[in-house]
């Protein structure tokens, strides 16, 4: 399946421009202003730099809801793995 | 003589499960409450979870082949939580609401299907950021877990701003991946 390309000039960037500035541009790191609207303008005509950059923007999203963990929870839970360990068989063992 | 075998492989069966269990499953604890984590949204139900997980795998341990534990205890952890979805959430038999009428998108976007595909996307997310190597992971971690710019993840690690960039889009693309081995996404967008 092809996918239509923008057109190019020099309001749009190029898929390849796009390509190469996406991270700094979800990330909102791009310096320059010229070409970080020159890639927005592109991402609004082309359909599959468009969906890349939707892509990478919800895995960030996802990434973003990752924190450190809390490790008295690890710890309660090394300590159920052990209990089970302990046991003579896990089938006896009810969950709350 | 016979009570006397049989309890002797009972304790041998028993040291075997518990060796076998803290080989394969006790070291990705961390990686499983992650997971679950990601994919309940809420400690509490994590920790039920991953409980929940380790008991099934626990009890399947013997079964195990050894090979890739991982991706093993993730398809417990999964089926797990599947579970606990179909016994609390009842799945909608048409698309028409009680009122007759056609269910706008936003209605989908709040459904049960919709939330079990985004806790499974974020839960996919969680695991393949755990499998990136290390100086891929602490990048991601440092800039998309902690919010640093480029220029604080650099001078945090000791190396140049185009290393954090290089790091963190090789991160990113690896996270991708395997969110596509995992059939989240086909090329281009979300399945």
């Amino acid at each position: 399946m092809r996918f239509k390309r923008a057109k190019t000039t020099s309001d749009t960037a190029t898929c390849a421009e796009v390509m190469k500035h996406l991270q700094s541009y979800i990330d909102g790191e791009m310096r320059d202003d010229v070409t970080a609207r020159r890639v927005a303008a592109h991402l609004e005509m082309c359909r599959r730099c468009g969906l890349e950059f939707e892509t990478y923007k919800r895995l960030k999203n996802s990434l973003q809801q990752l924190g450190p963990l809390d490790q008295q929870a690890i710890s309660r839970l090394s300590q159920f793995a052990q209990s089970l360990g302990e046991r003579e068989d896990g089938d006896e063992i009810e969950l709350g | 003589m016979l009570d006397g075998v049989s309890s002797a492989m009972t304790k041998l069966s028993k040291r075997s499960r518990k060796a076998s269990f803290d080989k394969y499953v006790v070291p990705e604890l961390e990686l499983l409450y992650r997971v679950a984590l990601a994919m309940t949204g809420k400690p509490e139900n994590a920790e039920d979870l991953v409980q929940e997980t380790l008991l099934r795998a626990f009890r399947a341990i013997e079964r195990f082949d050894g090979r890739h534990p991982r991706a093993w205890l993730l398809t417990i952890l999964r089926n797990a939580l599947a579970n606990q979805v179909r016994k609390k959430v009842p799945l909608p038999v048409s698309d028409v609401d009680e009122s007759g009428n056609p269910e706008s998108v936003s209605d989908h976007r709040d459904s049960p299907e919709f939330q079990v595909v985004d806790q499974a996307f974020d839960g996919a997310v969680a695991a393949a950021f755990e499998e990136l190597p290390g100086k891929f992971r602490e990048v991601v971690a440092l800039v998309d877990i902690s919010g640093m710019s480029y220029a604080e993840a650099a001078a945090r690690l000791g190396v140049p701003v185009g290393t954090v960039m290089s790091r963190l889009h090789r991160g990113r693309t690896r996270i991708r991946e395997g969110l596509k081995s995992e059939e989240l996404f086909v090329e281009g967008g979300q399945v």
